[in-house]
C-alpha cells in the first residue's frame, strides 16, 4: 500500500449549461498523506468547492461532469467505483463540511437524528444506538448532549457548524474536507470552531483538506498549502514556503505586504488588480497571464507545467521552467 | 396545540358569518315567493299572506338576517320549502356521501399526484418528466364531467357490450365498486394539479444544500428523495392542495350529478331548480364550512411536517 | 423642473418596459409548448370568427331524417337527437365558449383590478374592508358560489357570465393589490404625486400598467378555468339554454344519449379540453417567460 491517502491526477470538471461550458477544474494534481492537513486557498470561483465535490463524486450532474483524471483514495480510483461503493465511502471514509451551516442541515429532522443517520448507515446499528453516538459527538463539539432532539432552527450559526462537524466526524473518517467552515460565522465564533476542528484532528488522526479564503485559517491548521486559480493549482508547498518564499506572481500578489506567518489577524485574500476570468471564457495559455505583472509572450500561448523548485514546493509558471 | 386549534376555530367565525351574510343576501333577492312555493300555486292569497307573516318574510331584510343568524347558533337552518323537513336534517342525510366521495378523490389525487411529481422531478428533462407533465396538463385542462361521461362510456357501456358485464356501475352509491369511477373522475384534476406543484417544489428542494449534505453522508438516492427531500417539498404541496380543495368540492357537485350519488351536490342542484332557497342557503354554508375546516386541517398537517412552525403553536 | 424630471423618468420607464416586453417575447418564442398554445388560440379565434363559413350547417338546423347518426361523410362528427350536425354545433359553440372565457375574465379583471388597486393605494380601512370581503367570497368554493348566483339571477347565458365573472374578482383583486403595493414605493409614483396628478389618474396611468405581467399570466390561466366552470354550469342546466350550442350544454344533451350516440358527448368535451389546454400552455409559458427564476 502506498503511504499516500489521496492522490488526485489531472482532474478536470466541467459544468455544461445553456450559456456555455464552465471549465471549473482544469488538470489538478494533488497528494495527501494520512494525518496531513492541506490548506486549499483561492479566490471565489476558483473551483475549490468543485474540486471537493469531485473527490466525493457529488458534482451536481447535470450540469456538472468529471471529464477526466483520476482520484486515488488508498490506491483505488474513486472515479471507477460503482455508485454503491461510493456511498460506502461518503460520510464514512471521506466526509465533508459544507460552506453554509445555515442551509446545510435539513430543517425537518432533529440534529441528533441527522447525526445518527450517518452512524446507523455506516456502522450498521439502529437509529437509537446512533442517537447515543450523536449525543457523544455533540458533547465532543461542545454542545450539550441533551440537545440531540432539538431542530436546526433552534441553534445558532456557529452551533450548526459544530453540528455539521460532529456529523462529518461521527464515523471517524480518514479524510475530512472542510469547505470554508468559518466564512459564514462571525469572528469570535470562527475562532471557536477552528479550535474544535484542530483539537479533533489531533484526537482522531484524520487528514484534512481545509478550503478557505482566509490566510489566517490556513496558517493555523495547515502543514501544506495549495493555491488555486481559475481551476488550476498555481503553487503548492509547505506552509512556511508558501507564506515566506512564494514564487508564483499570483501568490505574490495574494500576500501583498503581509508576509508574517504568525500574524493572527485574519487576512483575507487581497489579490492582484483585475478579476479572475470567468470559467466559461478561460484565456489561452496560463489563465493568470492577463493579470500577471511578469507576463511574457509565451504565457498566452502555452500552459506552464508544474515544476518542483524545492523539495515539495511546486510552481506552475514559465519564470521557473 | 389544542389552544392553537381553538384559536384557529375562533378566527374562522367572522369569515363564516360573512359567508352567511353574502349567501343570505343573494338568496333574499332570488325571484319566487317562498310562501307560494311552500303552499303551492293554487293556495288562496290570504293563506299565502298568513304564511308570509309566519315565516317572517314581511320583516325588514336585516331583521330576517338576524333571525337567520340567531337560528344558526342553534343549528336551525329553517325548513325545506319542498318537503317541510328541517334543512339541517336534509343536509345531514346527504353529507356522508359527499364526504366519502371527496375523501376518496383526495386520496387518489394525493397518491397519484405526489408519485408522478416525484418521478418527474427526479428525472428532469427525460421522457418520464415530459410524459408526466403532459398528462398533468391534460388533467388540469379536462372538464371532469366529460371525463365522467367518457369513463361511463368505456367501463359501463363498451365494457358491457364487449364482455357482457359492467366493470364499474355507472350510477348509485354504497359499495367500493361504485366509488371507483367517481373518485377517479373527481380526483384527476386535483392529481394533475398536485403533480405540477410536487414537481416544482421537489426541484426546488433538491437544489438545497441540505440535500447535498444528505448525499455526502452516503445515503442512497431513495432515502435522499423520499425522506430528506419529500418531507420538505410537501409543505407547499399541502398548502396549495388545501386551497385548491374548493375546486374539488365544486367538482363533486357535477360528479354526484353524473353518477347519481345521493350527496349534497345533487341536493343543491335539485334545490336550485325548485327554487328551494332555504336549502340552497344551508348547503352553500355547509360547503363553506367544510372548506374552512379542511384548510384548518391543512395548517395542522403543516405543523406536523415542519418543526419550525410547531414553535409558534406553543 | 419636476415635470421635466418625470418626463425623463417616464421615458426611461417606457423604454425599460419595452425592452422587458421584447425580452419576454424572445423567451416565449423559444418555448415550443407556449407557441403551440398561442397558435391553437389564434386558430380557435379564427374558427369562432369565421364559424358561419366553416360550419357546413347552421347551429340549429334540424334534419329529422338524420337523427342520431354516427360520424359520416356528411356529418363527420355525427348528428344529435334533432338531426343537427354536431360538428357545426361545436364550431358555432366556439363563439360562445371563447366569449364566455374572455368576458368573464374581463369582468373579474376590471372589477377585481379596480378593487385591488384601490385597496393597495389607500390601504388602512379601505384595504381591510375590501380584502376581507374578498376572503369571504374565496371561502365559498367558486363553482358552488357561481351556482348560488345563477340561482338568484336565473339561468341564462348572460347571468352565467356575470356569475362566473364575479367569481374571478378576488383572484385579480389579490394579485393586483400585491403588485401595486410593491410598485407603489417606486420613485416615479412619488414624482407623479409631486406634480399633483390625481389619485385615480395615478392608479390607471402608472400602477396598473406596472402590474401588467402578473395580470397577464393570471388572466390567461383564468380564461381556461372560467371556460371549465361555465361549461360545468351549462352542463347542470344552469347556464346557456337550448338551443344554444354552448359546449357544456352540448355535453349535457349528449349525456342522455350516451348509450346510443357516444359522439354527442365525446366531441364537445374534446373541444373544451383543447381550448383550455391552449390557454394553460400559453399561461404557463408566459409565466416562465416573465419570470425565468420560477422555471426549473
Ligand atoms: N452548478 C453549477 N452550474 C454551473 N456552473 C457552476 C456550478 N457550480 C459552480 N459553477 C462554476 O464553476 C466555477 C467554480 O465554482 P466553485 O463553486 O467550485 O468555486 P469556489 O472556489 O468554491 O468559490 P467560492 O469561494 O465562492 O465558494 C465557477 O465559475 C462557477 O461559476
Ligand atoms: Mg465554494
Amino acid at each position: 500500500m502506498s503511504e499516500k491517502l489521496l492522490e488526485i491526477k489531472d482532474l478536470h470538471v466541467h459544468y455544461e449549461t445553456d450559456e456555455g461550458t464552465a471549465r471549473a477544474v482544469n488538470g489538478i494534481n494533488l497528494e495527501l498523506k494520512p494525518g496531513e492537513c492541506l490548506g486549499l486557498v483561492g479566490e471565489t470561483g476558483a473551483g475549490k468547492t468543485t474540486t471537493a465535490l469531485g473527490i466525493l463524486r457529488l458534482v451536481p450532474d447535470p450540469p456538472g461532469r468529471i471529464t477526466g483524471g483520476e482520484i486515488l483514495f488508498r490506491g483505488e480510483n474513486l472515479l471507477n467505483k460503482k455508485e454503491r461503493e461510493m456511498r460506502r465511502i461518503r460520510g464514512n471514509k471521506i466526509s465533508m463540511i459544507f460552506q453554509d451551516p445555515m442551509t446545510s442541515l435539513n430543517p425537518v429532522f432533529s440534529v441528533g437524528r441527522q447525526i445518527a443517520e450517518n452512524v446507523s448507515l455506516h456502522q450498521n446499528v439502529s437509529i437509537k444506538k446512533g442517537m447515543s453516538r450523536a449525543r457523544e459527538m455533540l458533547e465532543l463539539v461542545e454542545i450539550p448532549g441533551s440537545r440531540v432532539h432539538d431542530y436546526p432552527h433552534e441553534f445558532s450559526g456557529g452551533m450548526r457548524q459544530r453540528v455539521l462537524i460532529a456529523m462529518a466526524l461521527a464515523c471517524n473518517p480518514a479524510l475530512l474536507i472542510a469547505d470554508e467552515p468559518t466564512t459564514a460565522l462571525d469572528v469570535t465564533i470562527q475562532a471557536q470552531v477552528m479550535e474544535i476542528i484542530k483539537g479533533l484532528m489531533k484526537q482522531i488522526n484524520t487528514s484534512l483538506i481545509m478550503i478557505t479564503h482566509d490566510l489566517g485559517v490556513v496558517a493555523e491548521v495547515s502543514e501544506r498549502v495549495a493555491v488555486m486559480y481559475a481551476g488550476q493549482l498555481v503553487e503548492i508547498g509547505p506552509l512556511r514556503d508558501i507564506f515566506t518564499d512564494h514564487k508564483h506572481p499570483y501568490t505574490i500578489g495574494l500576500f501583498g505586504s503581509i508576509p508574517d506567518i504568525d500574524d493572527r489577524e485574519s487576512t483575507r485574500l487581497t489579490p492582484t488588480k483585475g478579476l479572475m476570468p470567468d470559467a466559461m471564457e478561460l484565456p489561452e495559455g496560463c489563465p493568470f497571464h492577463p493579470r500577471c505583472p511578469e507576463a511574457m509572450e509565451k504565457c498566452s500561448r502555452e500552459t506552464p507545467q508544474s515544476v518542483e523548485i524545492k523539495p515539495g514546493h511546486f510552481v506552475s509558471c514559465f519564470l521557473f521552467s | 396545540m389544542l389552544k392553537y386549534i381553538v384559536k384557529r376555530l375562533i378566527s374562522m367565525v367572522p369569515v363564516i358569518i360573512g359567508v352567511t351574510f353574502v349567501v343570505f343576501a343573494i338568496m333574499h333577492f332570488t325571484p319566487g315567493d317562498p310562501a307560494t312555493l311552500l303552499l303551492g300555486e293554487e293556495a288562496p292569497p290570504a293563506e299565502v299572506e298568513r304564511m308570509r307573516e309566519r315565516m317572517g318574510l314581511n320583516d325588514p331584510f336585516l331583521v330576517q338576517y338576524g333571525n337567520f343568524l340567531f337560528g344558526l347558533f342553534r343549528l336551525d337552518l329553517g325548513f325545506s320549502l319542498t318537503t317541510g323537513r328541517p334543512v339541517f336534517n336534509e343536509i345531514a342525510n346527504r353529507l356522508p356521501a359527499t364526504i366519502q366521495l371527496a375523501a376518496a378523490a383526495i386520496l387518489v389525487a394525493i397518491f397519484i399526484g405526489v408519485i408522478m411529481g416525484i418521478i418527474a422531478s427526479t428525472r428532469q428533462y427525460t421522457v418520464f418528466d415530459g410524459g408526466a407533465m403532459f398528462v398533468a396538463l391534460l388533467g388540469v385542462s379536462m372538464p371532469n364531467f366529460w371525463l365522467g361521461l367518457m369513463m361511463i362510456l368505456v367501463f359501463s357501456v363498451f365494457w358491457n357490450n364487449t364482455f357482457g358485464y359492467v366493470l364499474f356501475p355507472s350510477s348509485g352509491f354504497g359499495t367500493l365498486r361504485h366509488l371507483v369511477m367517481p373518485a377517479i373522475v373527481l380526483g384527476t384534476a386535483h392529481a394533475a394539479f398536485i403533480t405540477r406543484i410536487t414537481r416544482s417544489s421537489m426541484l426546488e428542494v433538491l437544489r438545497q444544500d441540505y440535500i447535498r449534505t444528505a448525499r455526502s453522508k452516503g445515503l442512497n438516492e431513495r432515502v435522499v428523495v423520499y425522506l430528506h427531500a419529500l418531507r420538505n417539498a410537501l409543505m407547499p404541496v399541502v398548502t396549495m392542495a388545501g386551497l385548491r380543495f374548493g375546486v374539488l368540492l365544486g367538482g363533486s357537485v357535477v360528479t354526484e350529478q353524473i353518477f347519481a350519488i345521493p350527496g349534497m351536490g345533487r341536493l343543491l342542484v335539485e334545490s336550485v331548480r325548485s327554487q328551494n332557497y332555504t336549502l340552497v342557503q344551508g348547503i352553500i354554508l355547509t360547503y363553506a364550512i367544510i372548506f374552512s375546516l379542511v384548510n384548518l386541517a391543512v395548517d395542522l398537517l403543516y405543523a406536523a411536517i415542519d418543526p419550525r412552525i410547531q414553535v409558534q403553536y406553543k | 423642473m419636476a415635470t421635466e424630471a418625470t418626463t425623463v423618468k417616464k421615458a426611461a420607464v417606457a423604454r425599460k418596459q419595452r425592452t422587458r416586453f421584447q425580452e419576454t417575447w424572445r423567451r416565449l418564442r423559444k418555448n415550443r409548448w407556449a407557441l403551440a398554445g398561442l397558435t391553437m388560440i389564434v386558430l380557435l379565434g379564427l374558427v369562432a370568427i369565421f364559424a358561419d363559413f366553416i360550419a357546413p350547417y347552421g347551429y340549429n338546423e334540424q334534419n329529422y331524417f338524420r337523427i342520431l347518426e354516427g360520424p359520416s361523410r356528411d356529418n363527420f362528427l355525427g348528428t344529435d337527437n334533432l338531426g343537427r350536425d354536431v360538428f357545426s354545433r361545436i364550431v358555432h359553440g366556439s363563439r360562445l365558449s371563447l366569449s364566455i372565457g374572455f368576458i368573464t375574465t374581463s369582468i373579474g379583471l376590471t372589477v377585481g383590478g379596480f378593487l385591488g388597486a384601490v385597496a393597495a393605494f389607500y390601504g388602512g380601512r379601505v384595504d381591510n374592508l375590501i380584502m376581507r370581503f374578498m376572503d369571504i367570497i374565496l371561502a365559498i368554493p367558486g363553482f358552488i358560489f357561481a351556482i348560488a348566483l345563477v340561482s338568484a339571477l336565473g339561468p341564462s347565458l348572460t347571468n352565467l357570465m356575470i356569475a362566473v365573472g364575479i367569481n374571478t374578482i378576488p383572484y385579480f383583486a389579490r394579485i393586483i393589490r400585491s403588485s401595486v403595493m410593491s410598485t407603489k414605493e417606486n420613485e416615479f409614483i412619488e414624482a407623479a404625486r409631486v406634480i399633483g396628478s390625481s389619485d385615480l389618474w395615478i392608479i390607471f396611468k402608472h400602477l396598473i400598467p406596472n402590474s401588467l405581467a402578473p395580470i397577464l399570466v393570471q388572466a390567461t390561466l383564468r380564461i381556461g378555468d372560467t371556460i371549465i366552470i361555465a361549461s360545468g354550469l351549462s352542463f347542470l342546466g344552469l347556464g346557456a339554454q337550448p338551443p344554444l350550442p354552448e359546449w357544456g350544454a352540448l355535453l349535457s344533451a349528449g349525456r342522455g344519449y350516451l348509450r346510443v350516440a357516444w359522439w354527442m358527448a365525446t366531441f364537445p368535451g374534446v373541444a373544451i379540453m383543447v381550448t383550455v389546454l391552449a390557454f394553460n400552455l400559453l399561461g404557463d409559458g408566459l409565466r416562465d417567460a416573465l419570470d425565468p427564476r420560477l422555471k426549473n
